[in-house]
């Protein structure tokens, strides 16, 4: 019963020059089960920071990087003067370097020429303009490749729907293109019963690189067919995990019940299984795939009692809790029944979404449910230790004036337990409001900036879920004028990593929680949501980087887009986005606002995920990458070493 | 009574979430389990093999909300046993992986509920299980190759003797990248199947164009391909299910080249761009529906590329007119060889003369001809459909608080009983009279001596030609009682058949032979919510 995959992305389609991987603010997973008010609440504060937060993002994002589209246009192919010409070439399987046959090359779009590859796996299209176009290559279970883009600590982007730009001249030279195999998981579940083991529901993780780390997130989902086999097609390389969710059968120790004293019964299921045999995520097994592999993981399912687990739901007050106290007799309202309370009376919880925590917190997929009447919590569990966390959400009545998403104030609560072959029913689980946190900006002014720049003093901090998975939990944010105090958002307990975004003119210093830096350790947020003085200390004589591509102009057939990476030595929360940089657009880019330092950049000739947060990756790669050395104030320039194509 | 109207339980029978559901709902549903309760017991068998069904969960529910009074589980020789029930009526279910999970003797959307109270026989229960059915197979193109994201249509033949009875889409899935497809936990029936699903690499260009193009050898579709492979609808081969079975169903799709329709690019007399409507038919349903509008073009006319080849109802120009077409190549679609659609309006009024609500939601279904359904508002009693193709239809309406029942119709004087409107050549003014068919007639059913559960009670209305707009089903329960909803007033007979449920019901006919056994009934405005029929009524032998 799990929904496609969801994502709440800010939109970039109305911002120029807007690379969306700056914008992914929450990426969550999953309906039905896990939804709800995490969610939801990271959603509309996401939302509402879209209404606050983009400009000035924008503003940081074009200071960054010269747009690299926009410099295209103004900047195009000597030749404009439209003639037809017709571009030929062979497409091959990356892996066995084989000629690929039916392979789709569109040139354009959809509504431009095309032509399948032959048994030779050569193409020739003709009716194509000449100067700059985009070529595609699809074809099913297979999707673009581009050599030498892989390693550890590299991820080779989706590259399905990829787009080569061809400078297409009257006889262009011959084009080749490679494509490598996507692979599958496939398996089998069996049942300890012998029962047939249909529709259960199996969920893949997949490893990825996010902000520099590696971080798993919820993948596809699907059910076993009436066989209790499943599927997942169309993976790229990587590391995947198998979850499956719990299911229930029904067995009974007595065999019969009376009416009305359900409550003693002990039902059977299968619980959830992490492949091949373990509960937690912390004992699965990574499957690694690659090449066109199609690997085989099989499950066995042991039916086990099942314990009903109830837990009360406290609304308490704590001392903290002034401002936004939640008086007594104050309604929950079951999830969805939300909406502000009339005026002048205390706005009722609109969201209340229970979730069941391993031992290492990381959300399980067992469904737990809220009952308003009762104020209670109920789950069906199979031994075990498990942690409740329940989390709420209400209007507080001030509407926010950058939009129209009401700010909510935020409860939690958790209570850790163990089943052990009883049900669990005197559970109770206080709900307390998370508390935002002060953070104290300063800035360093050196004097060496001689004028102060028109837009200064903003930050942008972002506090995301610490892994090892991404979903479940949300991301909060704290912004506004520097120096002086920031509040961040309310925060649940947990950990969680720092990302910065500053203006024009300010670099990172130093970015501390007490005496951890967050560069190098997660944010700890403790019950009621309160954490270690957080003080970020800001510099104004930031370094600037001007990298450019050896040579110049264009040259007919396909011309590379390269990802550049400009990494720290030291540890910083401010992320190295990738850089594209092409011939056509000029070429080169100014990368400002960098703390000075030592540097190391890296530059790939495909879009590639970069784990530049691991040291070790970093200094195992194939190529190790330019040094670079930025003193304050100072402007560098660097001539990249490129890959060959 | 025992409509199933509690679909839940079917969806949550092997889930966690349904099991929470088991334990959370007796502390709030269940009436206080006294000593003086009563005893439901029996067995769970397999409904092939006659087999007990162990570890199978058998659940009463309540008649008025369908939670979950009490749950039990089968032993090793399929018994259950329920004790301390109220005395009361329990529509009730069982479940178990493999076998469909099924009210008591289920049929159709009804079902026998169990009756407890003193006298009642509920301690010897045989309920069959059905193993479920399933439907599967692997779609592939040419060459063999599978076909991934392909749309796999599921029909079933109405459940009735009658050959030719109509046909119901009950499934839809897609194709994995193996082009694999199954549909699980299907029922015992014919079934059709149809695949609809696009060359990966087909290429239409833009859609539209006011110039004539070259055919590019990517410009390919598949036509929408039945079981076994074949394009030609009638030739669909059907695929007969019993309880259990497993059916390997492949089907292989040929790309043909796609065709292109040329369509006048303004609609006269209006010269505004012209909007056409594609939808795509199987089996008289609508699968796929795109509208397009025609952009201004130097030639007059454009071009529509991508089409498939299949049976299409075309809606075209304003006044809208329309057309059927089984297209097999390109053509040209000149609105003036389709058919005007007709106004049909009218004005509403009460069979017992009481006020008319302000708001009434018509529509009109096509009877036979596999027409879209055609909805409009009546304010005021007054209504009025702009656009109808020609054709026979069958008016209904509802309002805020219910069902209403079309009692009859009249046109030029002659009035037609129920609502059904044969639309010609010209347009329709008719009065409508409705009734809010809110009684309830409530009875029993006996057969030899005995109360017969399990009989297909049919309610016929006097006027044969209101037959499918006033007549009204139920099954009877264990205790032979029934209950016939919203009906309208008028004069009916009720019949009550054992084992009538192949019997093809939907024809007057059929059921008309049962019509003397039965026991006559006349509504009243004034009747009231509840009419019980003094005597039970007597089952006949189908």
């Amino acid at each position: 019963m799990r929904g496609p995959t969801e994502k709440f992305v800010v939109q970039p389609d109305s911002i120029p020059c807007a690379n969306p991987s700056q914008w992914k603010v929450v990426t969550t997973t999953k309906q039905g089960l896990a939804g709800g008010r995490r969610r939801r609440g990271a959603m509309l504060r996401a939302l509402s920071f879209a209404g606050t937060g983009v400009l000035l993002l924008v503003a940081l994002a074009a200071q960054a990087q010269t747009n690299p589209e926009g410099a295209r246009q103004g900047n195009s192919a000597p030749d404009s003067a439209s003639s037809l010409a017709t571009v030929h070439g062979v497409v091959k399987n990356a892996v066995t370097g084989e000629p690929l046959p039916r392979a789709l090359v569109t040139f354009n779009g959809q509504s431009g020429p095309a032509a399948l590859t032959d048994g030779d796996g050569r193409f020739e299209i003709s009716g194509v303009p000449t100067g700059l176009g985009i070529l595609q290559v699809a074809r099913p279970g297979f999707e673009d490749a581009v050599a030498g883009v892989s390693g550890p600590g590299i991820q080779q982007q989706d590259l399905r729907g990829f787009t080569h730009s061809i400078f297409v001249i009257a006889n262009t030279p011959e084009l080749e293109f490679a494509m490598r195999p996507t692979n599958a998981i496939h398996g089998q579940i069996e049942l300890s019963t012998g029962d047939p083991a249909q529709n259960i529901a199996v969920i893949l993780l997949e490893k990825h690189i996010q902000n520099g780390r590696a971080m798993w997130r919820t993948g596809q989902a699907t059910h076993t067919n009436s066989d209790g086999a499943f599927r997942f097609a169309r993976l790229d390389d990587g590391d995947y995990v198998l979850v499956t969710e719990p299911a229930m059968d029904t067995d009974m120790v007595s065999g019969v019940v009376e009416a009305g004293s359900a409550a003693r019964v002990t039902w059977n299921g299968y619980p959830a299984v992490y492949y091949p045999d373990a509960r937690e995520f912390s004992g699965a097994a990574r499957i690694h795939v690659a090449g066109g592999e199609q690997a085989q993981a099989n499950l066995t399912l042991t039916l086990e009692a099942f314990h009903q687990v109830r837990a009360t739901v406290n609304t308490g007050t704590t001392a903290s809790f002034n401002a936004t106290r939640l008086p007594s007799g104050a309604i929950l309202a079951p999830v969805g029944a939300g909406g502000p309370g009339p005026s002048g009376t205390v706005p009722a919880l609109t969201g209340i979404h229970p979730a069941v925590l391993d031992p290492q917190g990381q959300e399980l997929p067992y469904p737990a449910q809220f009952n308003a009447t009762t104020r209670t919590v109920q789950t069906m569990l199979p031994d075990g230790s498990y942690t409740f966390r329940i989390s709420a959400f209400r209007a507080n009545g001030t509407g926010s004036r950058h939009s129209t998403f009401r700010v909510e104030d935020f409860l939690s609560g958790q209570a850790n337990f163990s089943v052990a072959g009883h049900p669990v029913t005197k559970l109770r689980v206080a709900l307390g409001p998370e508390s935002s946190n002060p953070l104290q900006v300063t800035v360093n002014r050196t004097g060496t900036q001689t004028s102060q720049p028109a837009n200064h003093g903003e930050v942008f901090v972002e506090i995301s879920q610490a892994g090892p998975r991404t979903d479940g939990m949300g991301t909060v944010f704290a912004q506004g004028a520097v120096p002086g105090t920031l509040e961040t958002d309310a925060m649940a307990p947990g950990a969680y990593w720092v990302h910065i975004t500053i203006a024009p003119g300010l670099c990172e210093d130093s970015f501390t929680a007490g005496g951890a830096k967050l560069a190098r350790e997660p944010l700890r947020v403790g019950v009621g949501g309160t954490t270690a003085p957080l003080t970020l200390t800001l510099r104004d004589d930031c370094a600037k980087l001007k990298i450019s591509l050896p040579g110049s102009g264009i040259g007919a057939g396909e011309e590379t887009a390269y990802s550049v990476y400009v990494v720290p030595d030291f540890d910083s929360t401010a992320d190295a986005r990738p850089l594209t940089l092409r011939a056509s657009s000029g070429g080169q880019l100014s990368v400002d606002n960098l703390t000075p330092g030592n540097y190391h950049v890296y530059t790939f000739a495909a879009p590639v995920d970069l784990e530049y947060r691991n040291p070790e990756l970093l200094s195992a790669m194939p190529h190790p990458g330019q040094a670079v050395t930025l003193s304050p104030g100072s402007t560098a320039n660097l001539v990249l070493e490129v890959p060959a194509p | 009574m025992s409509r199933n109207r509690f679909a839940w339980v079917r969806i949550a029978s092997a889930t966690l979430l349904a099991a929470i559901v088991l334990v959370a709902a007796p502390a709030q549903a269940a009436a206080p389990a006294t000593a003086a309760g009563y005893r439901v017991a029996g067995r769970v068998v397999d409904a092939v093999t006659g087999d007990p069904v162990r570890r199978a969960t058998v659940s009463l529910l309540s008649e008025e909300d369908g939670q979950l009074v009490a749950a039990v589980v089968t032993d090793a020789e399929g018994h259950f046993v329920f004790n301390g029930i109220p005395a009361g009526k329990y529509p009730f279910t069982a479940a178990k992986r493999g076998y469909r999970t099924a009210y008591y003797d289920e049929h159709d959307e009804f079902n026998s509920a169990m009756v407890t109270g003193e006298g009642q026989e509920t301690g010897n229960i045989v309920f069959q299980l059905a193993p479920s059915a399933l439907v599967r197979g692997v779609v592939t193109g040419d060459g063999g190759d599978p076909v991934e994201g392909a749309s796999v249509m599921l029909f079933k033949r109405a459940s009735s003797d009658a050959p030719g009875g109509h046909v119901q889409q009950v499934g839809n899935t897609q194709t994995d990248d193996t082009g694999a497809y199954e549909f699980p936990n299907l029922s015992p029936g014919d079934y059709m199947l149809a695949v609809k699903a696009e060359p990966w690499y087909a290429q239409h260009g833009s859609r539209i164009s006011g110039q004539t193009r070259e055919p590019s050898p990517l410009d390919v579709a598949f036509p929408v391909t039945f079981f076994d492979s074949t394009t030609d609808e009638a030739s669909a081969t059907p695929i007969t299910l019993t309880a259990g079975s497993r059916e390997q169903a492949d089907i292989n799709l040929h790309a043909v080249p796609a065709l292109r329709f040329k369509v006048d690019a303004l609609s006269s007399p209006h010269k505004e761009p012209a909007r056409v409507t594609l939808r795509q038919k199987v089996f008289g349903m609508t699968v796929n529906s795109e509208t397009m509008v025609m952009p201004p073009s130097a030639s007059g006319s454009n071009e529509l590329t991508g089409v498939a080849p299949g049976n299409y109802d075309v809606e075209i120009g304003d006044p809208p007119r329309v057309m059927s077409l089984n297209a097999t190549s390109n053509l040209d679609l000149n609105a003036n060889a389709a058919v005007p659609t007709l106004s049909v309006a009218g004005t509403l009024s009460m069979a017992g003369g009481g006020p008319v609500p302000d708001m009434v939601a018509l529509t009109l279904v096509s009877v036979g001809d596999g027409l879209e359904p055609q909805q409009e508002q009546a304010l005021k009693g007054h209504f009025q459909f702009d656009s109808v193709p020609p054709g026979t239809w069958m008016l209904q309406a509802g309002a805020a608080g219910g069902t209403l029942s079309v009692v009859a119709t009249s046109a030029a004087g002659v009035v037609s009983p129920g609502g059904q409107i044969v639309l010609r050549d010209r347009p329709l003014s008719i009065g409508v009279t409705f009734s809010l068919a809110q009684t309830r007639i409530q009875g029993f059913a006996r057969k030899d001596g005995k109360a017969a559960s399990g009989v297909m009670v049919v309610l016929v209305p006097r006027e044969a030609g209101a037959y499918l707009a006033l007549m009204r089903r139920d099954q009877s329960d264990s205790d032979g009682s029934f209950s016939l909803r919203d009906v309208a007033p008028g004069q009916y007979t009720v019949v009550a058949i054992d084992d009538g449920w192949k019997l093809d019901w939907q024809r007057r006919e059929v059921i008309a032979r049962y019509l003397p056994g039965g026991q006559p009934v006349t509504i009243r405005e004034q009747s009231g919510p509840v009419v019980s029929l003094a005597k039970p009524v007597t089952a006949a032998a189908r």
